[in-house]
């Protein structure tokens, strides 16, 4: 149970893995419409927004789908000539359902309610302390999502381009935040 | 009864057996002396069974997954594991 939650890329084969993923993209898209978030960025989920549409939800996860794919299959093939795309993009896409469930913590708008009121004065955190309880429970559920979500990018491109050696790992690492330093240049473009 | 399992290793320093003795089980002619074994003898069964398993599917990796119930990255990344194992058994020519 537990490799086919963090590692289904040894056992399954790329195309099923490639048709939940898919499946996985307008379902994702979807419940960030429903629970105000924003994939604003190729490794990001943030809570609190009103003005997402499913159109914006989607076009922001293709976005974060082309960079993540792009940089790591460019990362897969420098150490590995045999590495396939379709093995890559099976990661990214399966990696990126624990995202999707991260908006969930966007349910009753609870989260954007707190985040609205205490905004950047760091006096009113005090004072609301029972009510930012819950959220920083929420927030404390969360990181297994996140986790997941590393595990799952690691093990993908793990099994798809045979990394091993720690040079390569430091190397996947400094990929991951390249490309995260790259989306910060690419998604202004969706909000033009 | 099972067939007992060629030992490739020592059992006292793990370095590698060589084969010193050979016998004829018809006439009981014995052939004394030094001989290496060959790089794939050298592997354990589990890997000998993988490459005579890619012997038998004339090289298929899609069709070994398929068999062994494991996707074809792990399947070519056992390969190409093996393939430097094998690269470093054999001695350069």
């Amino acid at each position: 149970m537990k490799k086919l939650l963090f590692n289904p890329f040894e056992k399954y084969d790329a195309r099923p893995l490639l048709f939940i993923g898919l499946l996985g993209i307008p379902f994702g898209s979807l419940l960030a419409y429903l629970f105000g978030a924003h994939y604003n960025g190729a490794l990001d989920m943030h809570i609190g927004s009103e003005d997402t549409t499913f159109v914006l939800a989607f076009t922001e996860n293709i976005f974060a789908i082309a960079l993540l794919f792009a940089g790591l299959f460019i990362y897969s093939y420098s150490i590995n000539k045999k590495t396939r795309p379709i093995d890559i993009l099976s990661t990214v896409l399966i990696a990126r359902i624990p995202l999707y469930i991260t908006t969930l913590a966007g349910v009753g708008g609870y989260m954007a309610k707190i985040d609205a009121v205490v905004g950047d004065d760091p006096g009113t955190i005090e004072k609301m302390l029972p009510e930012i309880l819950p959220v920083l429970l929420i927030s404390l559920l969360l990181i297994p999502l996140v986790i997941w979500f590393f595990a799952l990018l690691y093990n993908g491109v793990k099994t798809a381009s045979n990394l091993k050696t720690t040079k390569q790992i430091v190397m996947f690492i400094v990929t991951i935040l390249l490309i995260e330093i790259v989306s910060f240049f690419i998604f202004p473009l969706i909000y033009q | 009864m099972q067939t007992p399992k060629l030992p490739i290793a020592c059992p006292s320093c793990s370095a590698s057996l060589q084969v010193s003795r050979l016998s004829c089980p018809s006439c009981n002619t014995e052939v004394t002396g030094n001989f290496p074994l060959p790089p794939l003898l050298r592997l354990p069964a589990d890997e000998q069974a993988f490459i005579l398993q890619f012997f038998l599917t004339s090289g298929s990796l899609k069709e070994m997954a398929a068999q062994m119930g494991i996707s074809y990255p792990t399947v070519r990344n056992r390969l190409d594991d093996l393939i430097e194992k094998v690269k470093k058994l054999t001695p350069e020519e």
